[in-house]
């Protein structure tokens, strides 16, 4: 029996992290944050926590540590909590691997990046990787300021995956110890398919990439961005993913359903199953402005971390994906360059030409075997 | 022969265009619409209104809905309607065209006079037939009311080629009195392979769609609508266009190149080597409001008649077309309308069962 958790080591200082600590040290955690940008830490370091605005309070959280130095952000902590975008998890988990120990759980959350972490806990030297993930953020967020953050939101529902699969009841037992919120799905495939980011942000940005460029994102992303047309990529995209999903037999949902378990949507979109409908009756996505350029995740991390991971899944289980695969290709060609190149395909996992039997035995069983 | 009366068939911006401009020039016109809603008016005002490069009431020599009307005793019938209504028009001539009737599709955009012959020959009819088309439509213009259209000018160096292209000098020489501004071109091929319309309107419209129904089209199409991320995606388009031409041996130009030609653009602008910049400086193109919605012919005719064959053109030559593929299929999607296999196909246009030899032999021989 692993014991209680009581301090958490954070990697990242952004809009996540910031938010994941203030939020924790409100529920009694010790939190230890930790961040290789400097200027991003020295003006918590310098007040010694954050200021946050959420839906709990309003408030001063104070961080016991706050450091540069991986190996003092984990020491002693139970819980290790990755919080950053996709493309910088090789970065963080690079960092986190010299020092971790057995008795620690790693989290990250989001992950979403499949087999990549195991990957590279491998590289790092641990022959027998173990951690879990979330599909989503547990937090609608910002970073406002050198020392404040915003929440305008807290999770409710998680998916909740673990590697190898057969080790996923015993972190979700801990981790849902800090996070009421997160449900228990079998594996890291099940959480690499609820990233609703992946599923709508490059379908909707290429249909809106002449506005974002025309007026400098002057317009509300969902709201006004995701017309009747363009919710109908969406839910082609989405029926792809759903295809994918099932050859490999991993649970998933609909994105309107998610999207309605995650708060995000009314009833009435639920019951019309489209995701124009979802996106225009979103009370909380409802001000979202657009970026204000195409230069942005929603193509630079929803394409190379979302898209492509799809599609190459779908090859992986003989599934066609066209829908996504022509807005991988015009999503590149718009932003004049090859998004495919340092995207998440199964050979950066370390995959390259594994079969999907044994792709789902790995996913399951871990390298043990 | 020469030309001395004229069937136009359509009573749009164009068939209006035409009907007042050959009639100020001495022509004897019919014009034929399908509906009598569209011609009272012109009936009721006594001709068309024009202003532009004519100026006055055009009293036309016919105004009939009756195609049979229309077309008797007429030296060449000049068929002035969108791509989509090709299959109808075909259709409607097959039982009453005679071999001596030559057929001017103008404009065939892509594939037009293939199209309509191939559905000719779908109705029914079985005697030899001369077509010829112009890339574009022949005069730029807009109806300015029920009665009225406005002839800014003729569309210059304008490619015409004839189907079958054993006929092109014949067909050439025939319609040149009627437009002296056509260039002959190789074959029906190259002005298929030269549709800029199809180039640019459907990446604009796709890469604006969430704009578009936001607003109902409240902004310019090209000045503001086509950025550069836009102008990457028609450039990558275009240089499909262009390999696929290269392959089956069709000259062809860049986008720049046509569009610059067609005084569309400024030598700047086209040297730069940037879509975006010149779309954003043209200047007759500059109050060009986006459309209203996706419903419109951008979409329908540019991707169905003009992508839609691009493609078909790619497979036959064997060379990717994975942007023009993409924008077809996102299309699709978005208006639930599946134009890869509804719009203008190999098949449609006649070629379903040719290779590339047996294509480039059926456009000069007509069989």
């Amino acid at each position: 029996m692993a014991a209680p958790v009581q301090s958490i080591a954070i990697f990242g200082a952004g809009g996540g992290g910031t938010s994941a600590a203030a939020h924790l040290t409100t529920l009694g955690f010790q939190i230890r944050l930790y961040s290789q940008d400097e200027s991003a830490l020295a003006p918590l370091q310098e007040i010694g926590g954050i200021e946050y605005d959420a839906p709990f309070g309003k408030g001063f959280a104070k961080i016991p540590v706050i450091t540069s130095d991986a190996a003092t952000a984990m020491a002693g902590a139970e819980l290790v909590m990755i919080v950053s975008p996709a493309h910088l998890h090789e970065k963080w988990i690079s960092a986190a691997a010299p020092h971790l120990t057995d008795d620690q759980t790693l989290f990250v959350s989001p992950g979403h990046t499949l087999m990549l972490i195991p990957h590279i806990l491998r590289a790092n030297g641990i022959k027998n990787p173990v951690f879990c993930e979330t599909a989503t953020l547990p937090y609608l967020c910002r970073r406002t300021g050198p020392t404040t953050c915003r929440i305008s939101r807290v999770s409710d529902f998680m998916v909740f995956g673990g590697f190898p699969g057969v080790a996923t009841k015993r972190q979700y037992d801990i981790v849902s110890t800090v996070y009421p919120a997160v449900k228990e799905f079998s594996n890291v495939l099940e959480t690499v398919f609820p990233y609703g980011n992946a599923i709508h942000h490059p379908p909707a940005f290429l249909c809106n990439a002449g506005r974002v460029e025309a007026t400098g994102g002057d317009f509300r992303h969902y709201y006004d961005g995701i017309t009747p047309s363009v919710g109908r990529l969406i839910d082609a995209v989405d029926r792809e993913r759903i295809a994918v999903a099932d050859a490999l037999n991993a649970k998933t949902m609909p994105f309107v359903e998610l999207f309605y378990q995650m708060g995000y949507t009314t009833e009435a979109a639920r019951e019309s199953g489209i995701a124009y409908e979802a996106f225009h009756q979103s009370e909380p996505d409802k001000w979202i402005p657009a970026p204000p350029q195409l230069e942005h995740r929603y193509f630079l991390e929803d394409v190379p971390y979302g898209h492509i991971i799809y599609s190459e899944l779908g090859r992986l289980a003989g599934v066609p994906t066209p829908t996504i695969d022509h807005i991988i290709h015009l999503a590149s060609v718009s932003l004049g360059r090859d998004l495919t190149a340092d995207a998440l395909t199964l050979e950066k996992m370390g995959l390259a030409g594994v079969t999907k039997e044994r792709f789902l035995d790995l996913l399951e069983n871990g390298f043990d075997n | 022969m020469t030309v001395q009366k004229v069937t136009i068939l359509g009573a749009g911006h164009g068939g209006c265009a035409a009907a007042a401009d050959l009639t100020a020039r001495g022509f004897e016109v019919r014009l034929h619409a399908r509906r009598e809603e569209s011609l009272a008016p012109l009936r009721e005002q006594g001709g068309i209104q024009a202003a532009g490069v004519q100026d006055g009431l055009f009293p036309v020599h016919l105004l009939t809905t009756d195609i049979e009307a229309a077309i008797t005793g007429a030296d060449i019938i000049m068929l002035v309607v969108p791509s989509v209504a090709h299959g109808f028009y075909a259709e409607a001539l097959a039982p009453l065209l005679t071999p001596d009737i030559p057929v001017f599709v103008n404009p065939g955009h892509t594939g037009g006079a293939l199209h309509f012959v191939s559905e000719l020959r779908r109705a029914g009819y079985t005697d030899p037939v001369k077509t010829c088309e112009t890339v574009t439509l022949t005069y730029i213009c807009r109806k300015t009311g029920l009665a009225s259209v406005e002839i800014f000018s003729y569309t210059k160096k304008l490619k015409f080629a004839a189907f079958p292209g054993k006929h092109a000098q014949d067909m050439f020489d025939l319609v040149k009195p009627l437009y002296p501004k056509i260039t002959l071109v190789s074959s029906v091929l190259e002005t298929a392979l030269t549709n800029i319309n199809a180039v640019f309107h459907a990446p604009g419209m796709l890469m604006n769609a969430g704009w578009i129904e936001d607003t109902g089209g409240d902004f310019l199409f090209y000045r503001e609508g086509i950025t550069p991320a836009v102008g990457r995606v028609i450039a990558e388009l275009d240089a499909e266009r262009m390999a696929v031409a290269k392959a089956l041996g069709v000259p062809t130009a860049s986008f720049l190149e046509n569009f610059y030609q067609a005084g569309l653009t400024t030598l700047e602008a086209k040297d730069s080597g940037d879509i975006s910049r010149a779309c954003v400086e043209s200047e007759p193109n500059w109050k060009i409001k986006s459309p209203p919605s996706l419903d419109h012919r951008y979409i329908h005719e540019d991707v169905g008649y003009g992508l839609v064959p691009f493609a078909g053109f790619g497979r036959l030559a064997d060379v990717p077309t994975p942007t023009i593929d993409g924008i077809i299929h996102l299309t699709s999607e978005m208006m639930d309308i599946p134009y890869a296999t509804d719009g203008l196909t190999l098949e449609a246009m006649g070629l379903g069962d040719l290779d590339a030899e047996g294509v480039l032999k059926f456009v000069e021989e007509g069989a």
